[in-house]
């Protein structure tokens, strides 16, 4: 767990920007079946706040995980090669777009058809962005990392923190209503059902291949019964969000519902942030690698 | 280009260190910050048949390791800003620091261990195989210091002529990154990559 804790920048960054994106699907499905009049839509530009300053202090988070932060332009020499760049520039390219749509939203000057268009735009991008995340970590000398249910796991976090923390924007908005339509509560529902499965299955497929693994300084078994706990926290965390937000969009009563939709989004940052301490724990190298 | 590499025998060495800190030395490094490591290699048991009597299948050898400066360098293949990268005359594998962000992925990917940030520096650190002593035509101080003559430095042509390409536990198989380290293993090395031997130093060599 020592090289979970080494790592706790990234693991905040890995949890806090993808949860920002993730938010994005939800808001984008909203601007395209819900019909919300222009006060209610001044009210959400103005808390699409909390989703862009969870991306923003994710990327801060990421900041300070380098010993050079100056030099930090140089990566993008590696596109294509590092994927770590890959990364940095689909996160770039999504935090830009993001930021375009949040600018040009507040401004009050934007067209339904350009709301929709560039919410759509964000949502794909925050989701390709989280895949990336799952990617830079796909090093063919680390076994336990270098398997598709690193992305997927992250995608799968994303989508579920991102519901958390759109239900969250659209309540504290006093739009809550508008999730609580057929379609759209359909839609959050499937969100949160398919974050959960692909987040935690992602996590528990790398756990097992883990633990099958070894070499000279750690048996792979080790390292997950080491990280069992806070995976079992996490769990939990990640399954409480799903519960509380079902609830919110099922017709949870007005009062309750900044509260539950408050709780939802604090569980999933603590839920996701244990499960990524733990994708950091179960680091395992073909050879001599030591976090 | 002519490559440079490193042999290391392991039927000579005693696992004295002096190459760790004849390197340290060298290189003024402080505690915590070592660009070569000995690992202790140990495995086996010992076990009593049906008659009392012994039998052991215990061993334990030593392999020196630094930077192999790899042909196919893992440090390299992922750094993003191509900090890390191949001398295009000794092949010799060096960090920028002009370049380097100080993110540690060349030493996540390493599967030898050997980079690592120096947050105090502010970028990645490593053996350079002295590259200033080697353009003097003399030797690593690591090579100059073993008192077994265990280490030895030279092209790459002329260390596979002493050894065989690295592929030896506790090391990866060669095949990962193709290191420019020649080996004449201990008689009881195990093959790269068999998890029975264990590194009995973890916290020495971290």
């Amino acid at each position: 767990m020592a090289t979970a804790m080494a790592e706790l920048p990234l693991a905040l960054f890995s949890t806090l920007a993808p949860m920002g994106a993730g938010a994005f699907v939800i808001l984008a499905v909203l601007f395209s079946t819900a019909k919300i009049d222009g006060d209610a839509l001044k009210r959400i530009d103005k808390m699409t706040a909390i989703p862009v300053a969870l991306v923003i202090v994710g990327f801060i988070a990421a900041f300070f995980h380098l010993a050079s932060p100056l030099n930090a332009f140089g990566v993008f020499a590696g596109i294509g090669a590092s994927p770590l760049s890959n990364e940095l520039v689909a996160g770039c390219v999504f935090a830009v777009v993001m930021l375009v749509y949040w600018i040009w939203a507040m401004t009050g000057t934007m067209s339904a058809g350009a709301r929709k268009g560039l919410a759509w735009a964000t949502a794909v991008l925050g989701v390709v962005f989280a895949w990336f995340t799952g990617m830079a970590y796909m090093i063919d000398t680390i076994p336990s990392w270098n398997t598709l249910a690193g992305p997927i796991q992250m995608v799968g976090f994303a989508l579920v923190g991102g519901a958390a923390v759109a239900i969250l924007t659209l309540t504290l908005a006093k739009s809550a209503d508008a999730l609580k339509a057929g379609t759209m509560k359909t839609t959050v529902l499937v969100v949160l059902v398919a974050g959960i499965v692909l987040g935690l299955g992602g996590l528990a497929a790398q756990a097992a291949a883990t633990s099958g693994m070894g070499n000279a300084l750690v048996s792979g078994a080790d390292l997950v019964g080491g990280a069992l706990m806070i995976i079992i926290c996490g769990a939990i965390c990640l399954v409480g969000t799903g519960v509380c937000d079902a609830f919110a969009v099922r017709g949870a009563q007005e009062g309750a519902l900044v509260g539950i939709s408050c709780g939802a989004a604090v569980l999933a940052i603590v839920g996701i942030l244990l499960l990524r301490l733990a994708f950091y724990a179960m680091q395992l190298s073909v050879g001599l690698s030591i976090m | 280009m002519t490559q440079q590499a490193f042999y290391f025998d392991g039927t000579r060495c005693t696992g004295c260190k002096t190459c760790v800190f004849a390197c340290k030395d060298k290189n003024d490094l402080d505690v915590g910050v070592a660009y070569r490591k000995v690992y202790e290699v140990t495995g086996g048991e010992t076990s009593k048949d049906d008659n009392g009597c012994a039998t052991t299948s215990c061993y334990s050898y030593y392999t020196s390791v630094a930077c192999n400066h790899c042909d196919d360098p893992a440090c390299a293949k992922v750094c993003p800003t191509g900090a890390m990268h191949k001398d295009g005359d000794t092949g010799l594998v060096t960090v920028d620091a002009d370049k380097c962000i100080g993110c540690g992925y060349c030493h996540m990917a390493c599967p030898y261990n050997a980079p690592k940030v120096d947050r105090e520096k502010g970028h990645s650190v490593k053996c350079d195989g002295c590259a200033d002593l080697v353009a003097k035509g003399e030797k690593p101080s690591c090579v100059m210091a073993c008192p077994a003559r265990a280490l030895d430095f030279g092209t790459a042509d002329d260390m596979a002529k002493l050894g065989e390409q690295a592929d030896s536990a506790p090391l990866p198989e060669k095949s990962y990154t193709k290191p420019n380290l020649y080996i004449k293993p201990s008689r009881d090395a195990k093959p790269a990559g068999d998890a029975s031997a264990k590194v009995a130093n973890p916290l020495e060599v971290k």
